[in-house]
């Protein structure tokens, strides 16, 4: 049975539900289309057997879909992709239990984004993967140009021109390694496996990577290319920022452990140095900028940029370690941010207000809410029993073999994130409430669930982490910039 | 009857063609744009027409007949969109009709 | 009974934790005093069978593997406990010391504003103890680290506990980024570790130090920064220079916190982890030298700091850190067993000075000396138990502090230059002479707070009277610890069966066993003793019912006393120095280049955009419809041209 390609199919289905279906289903109908969708996740994930051997251990087709161009409707799951399919399909049901966004369309366009983003964590076509590489955006676009704060526009416009920025590149790279695949075989074909087969020439294997790694970088938010990222995080509205912060950034990484580094991997050894500075660079920055924000949201969004740095400099340092904590990483984020976003939008919504100065002793008024903002907050700095820690950890111990400034910047990222976080806990839930807080309710059990759900993963995973399904992947990942490494110093 | 060369009917057709585009570009009224499109579209009926003689070969008659009948609708659909427009724009100069601006 | 019990040991206290977090205010304080008091007994009595258990051999090891936590490429983080009589009998110090102060919190945090978030408080307490524990009995220091990172994480959340005072929530959080300095050179010391042991790398003490005695150029160049990184970390832990500014603030956390985290167990981490990873330190005698000179100036340092506050428990607070500054000499100088000797001698009369103080904070509702004195009459027990302490810390001979001091400085008086990378100058002699001058200021100011509080005119409001048995008895307990502690390890000068903790824990702890010599060190520690006792006559003239309720200090060097009462004013240089430019940084610097450069990239483009609209709607598409025409036309040629000629 399909299993994937009715994985990916699903939230499209229920996206065409919402369109259709009478107004008052049409959100109830949208929620049940992204549970069923994570049921079938979680099943995918009881099915999905590391040990088989071969790349990927859930494989649908390949079957032929643009014959003439020798792309095919190929679906495959990994261990990176697993946990990132998971992550997605926990997340896209909170964010649309959160969604204050008025009407039924904001469901079908966030459930459809689901189907792209899954797709794209589970394509093994290249065609196919850029095709859903590109697809997720424009959803969430829409949502946030349409539904979004008051300087959405400018912060839609901004998306799309560094996207597109990226994209091109990537589509003139996606180009060239088809040509040269059906010159060098004869057969048109943009399967993974086969393009694995005939690496491209090492003089145009620099460029091609670069085109990757271009588009991936600028949807990671490597700084410098992370301009879009905080004006569109404080202007989203909460389901399509959840789906943005928390799906859309990983495809970026993904887009380097699953295509970049295993296609390319002389050239990514090479580029290394510039990925470890850049991650480098952009975790101190991030950082920095996190802790001066005034706006409640904005630092969530530079503490976005500054994880999402260090898992780029996780997939520079390239060593086994590295890579599999970059990967944790990449999909536990995903889970704290959305949370963290969460409950920024749960204050806003009640107090119409997001500055960091605005609230205070919350931690008396509303206390489950509190304990909450705290758990995920601990979570986001790493703090071990928690989801964050191996993930930080492993990319820590693992650049220092290859590059120890920076692991010196990533370990001087955990103490800058001390120092942001625990001063936005500290204003909104220690001290005296201000005006705003005291009319404040403390959250009631319904509206508390998604937001337990997920601290309660965090929890979970901290105290039982999955890095062993992540590391099959990204060993093999390793292994291959090894052997480039061992050819290039004979 | 008199034997005709493929080579005049092209000629006469690129003629018609021909005029059919200087007209459509160059006249100001809309109407008499029209009638320069119906020449182009004759034009290439009767070069598919040519080569059908020419080839003994049916399929460019019946092309010929496409041309006229797609021709027959574009005028019904144009025609009446032209009517439209002169009752609310009261002009048929095209000078006059620049909504289309970029 | 079974080893897999070695996990009830962080288990139990854990468990209470959970259970009290889930019945929240539900709780009533009785319930979770008990709650926290029960399986902190619980904890302890495990602790007692697994020291037991580990003496019967004498040096025997039990451990417990629960498997691999994570792991990938060559880091791999395994859940392993060991006990062996060293980490057990850690693990009795603190479970013992715990449920003491757990039963004294019973009476302690009764104000009525305080019972509906008594469950917050033993829950925290509890998760305390249950990471204390783990950070004990890790035996890999991934695990280790999660124990590490958890007593950082409980400490802010319980020097915070009264979190509406906006000075409480800032010192809470003063120490936690303090410590995650620390924290965040421990990572990268690992990751030095892993990555020097290559194919060999493991994060398990036994097999790295097994590893290490085989091959000790594995570490090669990178020893000393390994070292260094390691005491960077335990000077965040434990309070030493340069880390150490958390500490004094930290005292405006409730009494028993105070005492357990802040004078037992936390802060005894850093020290615990050079312990531990002892073998490290001894492949760098560079290292060890920094250890033992950290140490020395932190006792210095902290010494002269705890003359002027007129809060009693800052003083206690900067008196903790002298005390860990000797415990860092000893582990400099190769004197692992005495310094371990002193972390357990320190804890018992630590604990019991802070709880005492706390039964005094409890009775008079203050903290401050000068509206303190004459509690001698007032509070018998309390006082009683205070002298013990006072007794025990400045060294009087018998109790349990002078030996382990005397230990300390002895052992640091035997060591080599070179041992501690000093090459030829005698800087062992100058670490002794500098450990004996912090000694002998222990005398001075702890000799100020004793005549201040407990003897001379009463000078506050009120009639205070003695605390209530549950707070007198845990410090009963605690004064017999302090008192009888020094015979866990007689010196053989003594005469009687002696040694024993040597014998006990000293396999364990590397670094040469103090060869307990004889007459220089009894001299050594008689003439301290001496010296002391001349120090608190001093101090008693001084300060036992001045006419004026003043005790100023120093009135001979008014400037610099008034620069040590003012902390040194190292907050304000670290502020300057870090906290702003720092801050400058992000505000100006970061900030300025955000919004110029990126955005104005980001506008640029924008610009670019509607340029390239403006420029399709002026030029291109003017309105005519026959330049449409005209377009089509040409690119319909255009097409055809191309046709044809390829």
């Amino acid at each position: 049975m399909p299993v994937l390609t009715i994985l990916v199919g699903l939230p499209a289905l229920g996206a065409l539900l919402v369109a259709l279906l009478p107004k008052r289903l049409a959100r109830p109908a949208a929620l049940g289309a992204s549970l069923a969708t994570l049921g079938l996740a979680l099943a995918a994930w009881a099915r999905f057997d590391p040990t088989v051997p071969g790349a990927f251990a859930l494989q649908d087709g390949p079957w032929p879909w643009i014959r003439d161009l020798g792309v095919s409707w190929a679906l495959g799951l990994d261990g990176v992709g697993l946990v990132l399919v998971l992550v997605t399909a926990v997340l896209v049901p909170t964010a649309l239990a959160s969604d204050r966004t008025p009407g039924r369309a904001p469901a079908a366009l966030l459930l459809l984004c689901e189907s792209a983003v899954l797709g794209c964590f589970t394509a093994l076509d290249l065609v196919l993967f850029y095709a859903f590489f590109e697809a997720m955006l424009l959803p969430v676009l829409l949502v946030l140009a349409l539904w979004g704060g008051p300087g959405r526009l400018r912060a839609a416009v901004r998306v799309l021109l560094y996207t597109l920025a990226g994209s091109l590149p990537l589509l003139a790279a996606v180009a060239a390694t088809w040509v040269h695949h059906r010159s060098a075989t004869g057969v048109p074909s943009a399967l993974l496996a086969d393009l694995l087969a005939t690496p491209v020439p090492t003089s145009w294997a620099p460029w091609l990577f670069a085109g990757f790694a271009l588009a991936f970088a600028v949807k990671s938010a490597a700084v410098p290319l992370h301009g879009w990222l905080p004006d569109a995080y404080a202007e989203a509205p909460v389901g399509a920022l959840v789906v943005l912060a928390g799906l859309l950034a990983k495809a970026g990484l993904f887009g380097f452990l699953r295509w970049a580094l295993p296609l390319f991997p002389e050239a990514a050894i090479r580029a290394g140095p510039v990925l470890l500075a850049l991650g480098a660079l952009g975790v101190i920055y991030g950082g920095l900028m996190a802790w001066v924000q005034q706006d409640l949201k904005r630092v969530v969004a530079w503490t976005s940029v500054s994880h999402l740095a260090l898992c780029l400099v996780g997939i520079g340092a390239g060593t086994p370690d590295a890579l599999a904590g970059s990967a944790w990483l990449a999909a536990v984020h995903g889970l704290y941010v959305g949370a963290l976003f969460l409950l920024v939008d749960l204050l806003e919504a009640r107090s119409g207000r997001r500055g960091v100065d605005d609230f205070g002793g919350l931690g008396a008024m509303l206390p489950r809410f509190s304990f909450l903002l705290g758990l995920t907050v601990l979570a986001a700095i790493a703090v071990p029993g928690l989801a964050g820690f191996p993930g930080e950890i492993l990319v820590i111990i693992g650049t220092w073999r290859v590059a120890p400034v920076a692991a010196v910047a990533g370990a001087s990222g955990a103490v800058l994130g001390a120092v942001y976080l625990l001063r936005v806990l500290e204003k909104v839930c220690f001290g005296r409430p201000s005006e705003t807080a005291r009319v404040l309710v403390d959250l009631r059990p319904a509206p508390t669930l998604p937001l337990a759900v997920l601290g309660l993963l965090l929890v979970g995973l901290g105290v039982r982490p999955l890095v062993n399904v992540v590391t099959p992947a990204t060993d093999r990942v390793a292994a291959a910039l090894e052997t480039a490494r061992t050819v290039e110093a004979p | 009857m008199v034997s005709v060369g493929l080579l005049p009917v092209l000629v006469v057709s690129l003629l018609l063609f021909t005029i059919g585009v200087v007209g459509v570009l160059v006249r100001r009224n809309l109407l008499v744009v029209f009638m320069s499109l119906e020449l182009m579209l004759n034009a290439v009926a009767l070069a598919f027409v040519g080569f059908a003689r020419a080839r003994a070969d049916m399929d460019g008659q019946v092309a010929a007949l496409f041309v006229m009948a797609v021709a027959a609708a574009e005028v019904a659909v144009g025609l009446s969109l032209v009517i439209l427009l002169f009752r609310t724009r009261h002009t048929t100069q095209l000078d006059d009709l620049t909504m289309l601006k970029g | 009974m079974d080893v897999a019990l070695l996990w009830t040991l962080p288990g139990l206290p854990l468990f209470g934790a959970i259970v009290l977090a889930i019945a929240g205010r539900r709780a009533s304080p009785a319930f979770a005093a008990s709650m926290a008091g029960g399986t902190a007994l619980g904890a302890l009595g495990v602790a007692i069978w697994t020291l037991a258990a580990t003496l019967r051999g004498m040096g025997a090891r039990l451990a417990v593997d629960l498997g691999t936590w994570f792991a990938a490429g060559p880091t791999r983080a395994s859940a392993v406990l060991a006990a062996d009589p060293l980490t057990a009998s850690m693990a009795v110090m603190v479970a013992g010391v715990g449920f003491l102060i757990l039963l004294f919190s019973a009476g302690y945090m009764d104000a009525p504003e305080d019972r509906p978030g008594s469950w917050r408080f033993y829950a925290c307490m509890d998760l305390f103890l249950g990471s204390m524990l783990l950070l004990v009995l890790a035996d890999d220091l991934l695990l280790l680290f999660v124990g590490w990172e958890g007593v950082g994480v409980c400490s802010w959340l319980l020097i915070g506990y009264w979190f509406q005072d906006p000075v409480h929530a800032a010192a809470a959080r003063k120490a936690f980024v303090v410590n995650r300095v620390g924290d965040a050179a421990l990572l990268l010391a690992l990751a030095l570790l892993v990555g020097a042991l290559g194919p060999r790398a493991t994060l398990r003490i036994p097999e790295m130090q097994a590893v290490l005695a085989e091959d000790p150029s594995l570490l090669a160049g990178s020893a000393t920064a390994a070292g260094l990184l390691l005491l960077f970390a335990a000077t965040g832990k434990s309070a030493q220079i340069p880390l150490y500014t958390w500490l004094p603030d930290a005292m405006v956390g409730p009494t028993p916190v105070s005492a357990l985290i802040h004078a037992a167990t936390m802060v005894t981490a850093g020290a615990w982890l050079l312990l531990r990873l002892h073998f490290v330190l001894a492949l760098s005698p560079v290292a060890l030298g920094a250890v033992a000179v950290v140490g020395a100036a932190s006792a210095l340092w902290a010494g002269l700091l705890a003359i002027f506050p007129h809060d009693l428990k800052r003083v206690l607070a900067y008196s903790t850190i002298s005390q860990l500054g000797l415990l860092f000499l000893g582990i400099g100088v190769g004197a692992g067993t005495a310094a371990y000797f002193h972390l357990l001698t320190h804890a018992f009369f630590k604990a019991l000075l802070f709880l005492a103080a706390g039964s005094v904070v409890h009775a008079l509702h203050h903290q401050d000396v000068r509206r303190m004195g004459g509690l001698a009459r007032r509070m018998p027990w309390t006082t009683a138990a205070f002298l013990v302490g006072f007794l025990a810390i400045v060294g009087f001979p018998g109790f349990s502090g002078f030996f382990s001091k005397d230990a300390v400085l002895f052992a640091a008086l035997a060591a080599r230059p070179t041992d501690i990378g000093a090459g030829t100058f005698p800087l062992p002699v100058l670490l002794c002479m500098v450990g004996f001058v912090a000694a002998l200021l222990t005398a001075l100011y702890m000799s100020r707070i004793l005549f201040l509080v407990f003897f001379g005119r009463y000078r506050g409001e009120g009639r205070p009277r003695e605390s209530r048995p549950v707070l007198v008895v845990p410090l009963l307990v605690l004064s017999a610890l302090a008192l009888f502690g020094g015979l866990l390890d007689l010196p053989a000068w003594i005469g009687v069966d002696s040694g024993w903790l040597t014998r006990a824990a000293g396999p364990h702890l590397g670094g040469t066993p103090p060869a307990h010599g004889g007459a220089v060190e009894a001299a050594l520690g008689l003439g301290l003793a001496l010296a002391s006792l001349a120090v608190v006559a001093w101090a008693g003239r001084r300060w036992v019912d001045r006419q004026d309720s003043t005790d100023s200090v120093g009135s001979a060097l008014p400037g610099t006393a008034r620069f040590l009462a003012a902390g040194g004013r190292v907050d304000g240089m670290y502020d300057a120095l870090v906290v702003r430019p720092l801050r400058g940084l992000a505000r100006s610097g970061v900030a300025r280049l955000e919004a110029s450069g990126v955005q104005r990239a980001g506008r640029a483009a924008a610009a670019l955009l509607e340029a390239a609209g403006a420029w399709n709607g002026r030029v291109l598409q003017r309105g005519p419809v026959q330049d449409y025409a005209l377009g089509i036309a040409l690119g319909a040629a255009f097409l055809l041209l191309l046709a044809a000629v390829s």
